[in-house]
């Protein structure tokens, strides 16, 4: 078996690569502590027994609780629905003082909506963290014959489709908002990133389209800048463009291939990948120019995402996709240790990952036998659950984005 | 005991001839002055990120791509790649020195090189080393003569395979650089 390693260094030695220590790989199986929580059948209008089982299954998909009988809850869930609004309480076993209570009437004020938001004010003040029953998922499907981007609800409900290019249209990525999103169409012919402002009210603005390639659209924390990959000066290298106009910024000067850039929760810093070792690899750059650090040895390793929330130290912060044996995983590391941890393990390709805003899920898309549909991990447990079944309707769902 | 040096002998002498591969490819795009003609003083320091030349910089964009437009001779000229690379392998210069002499007889066509790229791996990665490979082939065209005005690129990744199967013979027909006109 010594001869194997000896390959290893020496193909590594002739591409010029600094070997380190390979970061010991481990599968995170830790149970968090979940709260019992029931849910009883609310009062008032006809749209109260679904405005239930909604706000229901939002919490058993928060992972922050365990959905059980009233009688064994240590948290019990009234409401009452009336005229699109919902009265929500929430009550610790045995207390009539409410804990929480809210009023919820959303936009539209669909039982959903209203479910929703209850759903994020008990995650929040119970179990003290960001709710994520509000946010959405947008991917791209194949399913009309053309690559189109499709949105919904974090669920897997509500899915719409935000564009009508009849050609490839990829790589959507949400902007600091919920509502902003940058993607990549070659409805121009060639590859150009462009951005929709309110996916409300799809209005695509094409905001980088030089020659040659123009993709990978990441939008600033501060929703001001966006790090793109162009190739108009001979290379795929990583530039930084100012929302409000100006040129584009170099960040890399390379004879390889850089992709997939993210950016760190304060702005601070981009993550991104670049072949330049011999492989592709994770690269850190500082967002304002300077030199990148490599972060990840060995291996295939792409698509890195940066969690905008840090839900606990033992939880990886930044996700990507790397190969582990003749299949594609989804692998965690901790942006200040440089750790590594493979997040999934199964018979099956898991890429792009994304994380959602509560810094615990991920949605990637997993291909078996060349057909790909997206799944939703639990970074703290492992779980793995496909996200909706009835997707599937869509064609293959690919390169998932979560909005944070 | 006796094959395991053996073997290690051998990694050992591809190691040298892959790195002396590379050094004589740099030689080769970048004209970096280097020792003689034997190549293999080249093991000396090699400049892993050559200075950037402005040589590269692409034209602005022309003409139609999805017009595909690709005369036999240009089809028979397609470029292909090795797994996650987009170096030019030696086999496949004779193709390119083609084009070339095509750019010479029609010094009016523009042409687009289209990269792409096997199914393996994701579909980001795969643009940037789609759109890498075409470069490569931009850059060896313009350093034996060709109008780099005249030349182009578009990658579709992993996008659009030549050939829809999945083993490595369909994947080694999918790494490749296809030439069309789109212009003149």
């Amino acid at each position: 078996m010594k001869y194997r390693m000896w390959s290893v260094l020496f193909l590594c030695g002739a591409a010029g690569v600094v070997m380190a220590a390979t970061p010991a790989v481990r599968v995170i199986k830790g149970q968090a502590q979940k709260i019992n929580i029931a849910v009883e059948s609310f009062g008032g209008d006809a749209n109260a027994q679904q405005t239930a089982a909604v706000l229901a299954s939002d919490l058993v998909r928060s992972d922050w609780f365990n959905y059980v009988a009233a009688a064994n809850a240590e948290v019990i869930v009234r409401g009452t629905m009336s005229g699109g609004t919902l009265n929500g309480a929430v009550f610790s076993r045995g207390g009539s003082t409410p804990v929480l209570q809210k009023v919820c009437s959303g936009d539209g004020s669909s039982p959903r909506s209203v479910a929703h938001q209850m759903a994020d004010e008990i995650v929040r003040n119970i179990a003290g963290k960001p709710g994520i029953a509000q946010t959405k998922i947008a991917c791209v499907a194949n399913g009309t014959g053309s690559k189109e981007i499709y949105v919904m609800d974090y669920d897997g409900a509500n899915v719409k489709r935000l564009t009508n290019d009849h050609t490839l249209t990829v790589r959507p990525r949400f902007g600091p908002n919920r509502r902003t999103l940058v993607y990549t169409s070659y409805r121009s012919g060639w590859p150009d990133v462009y951005i929709m402002s309110d996916i409300a009210a799809p209005a695509p603005r094409r905001v980088a389209y030089f020659p040659g390639l123009n993709t990978g659209g990441a939008i600033s924390p501060n929703g001001r800048q966006l790090a793109v990959i162009l190739s108009k000066d001979g290379n795929p290298d990583l530039y930084v463009m100012d929302l409000a106009g100006g040129g584009p910024v170099r960040l890399t000067r390379t004879r390889q291939a850089e992709s997939s850039p993210c950016w760190s929760p304060d702005g601070s810093q981009i993550c991104f990948v670049s072949d330049r070792a011999g492989q592709p690899q994770l690269y850190m750059i500082p967002a304002s120019g300077g030199e990148a650090r490599r972060v990840t040895f060995g291996g295939y390793k792409t698509e890195p995402d940066w969690a905008s929330w840090s839900v606990a130290p033992e939880v990886p912060d930044i996700c990507f996709s790397a190969r582990a044996g003749k299949q594609f995983q989804v692998f965690g590391m901790k942006s200040r240790t440089g750790e590594e941890m493979l997040l999934t393990q199964d018979a099956a390709d898991n890429e792009d990952p994304c994380w959602a805003p509560d810094g615990r899920h991920i949605v990637y898309a997993r291909t078996v036998n060349h057909r790909s549909s997206l799944y939703i991990l639990d970074a703290f447990t492992g779980r793995t659950i496909e996200l909706n079944p009835n997707l599937r309707v869509l064609g293959d769902c690919t390169a998932p984005a979560w909005s944070r | 005991m006796n094959t395991r040096l053996l073997t290690k002998i051998s990694v050992l002498s591809l190691a040298v001839v892959l790195s002396a591969g590379m050094v004589g490819c740099k030689k080769k795009t970048h004209a970096t002055p280097g020792p003689g003609p034997s190549g293999l003083e080249g093991a000396g320091p090699v400049s892993v990120t050559p200075p950037m030349d402005t040589t590269g910089v692409m034209p602005a964009r022309i003409g139609d791509p999805t017009q595909r437009n690709q005369p036999p001779r240009l089809a028979a000229d397609t470029v292909h790649f090795a797994f996650d690379s987009s170096v030019v392998n030696p086999s496949e210069r004779p193709k390119l020195d083609d084009m070339s002499a095509y750019m010479r007889e029609n010094p009016n066509h523009i042409i687009t090189i289209e990269g792409h790229c096997d199914e393996r791996g994701t579909a980001e990665y795969n643009r940037s080393l789609g759109e890498r490979r075409a470069q490569a082939c931009r850059e060896y065209l313009t350093s034996v003569g060709a109008d780099g005005n005249k030349l182009q690129t578009i990658s579709y990744g992993k996008e659009k395979p030549a050939d829809l199967g999945h083993g490595e013979e369909a994947w080694s027909r999918n790494r490749r650089a296809e030439f069309i006109i789109t212009g003149q």
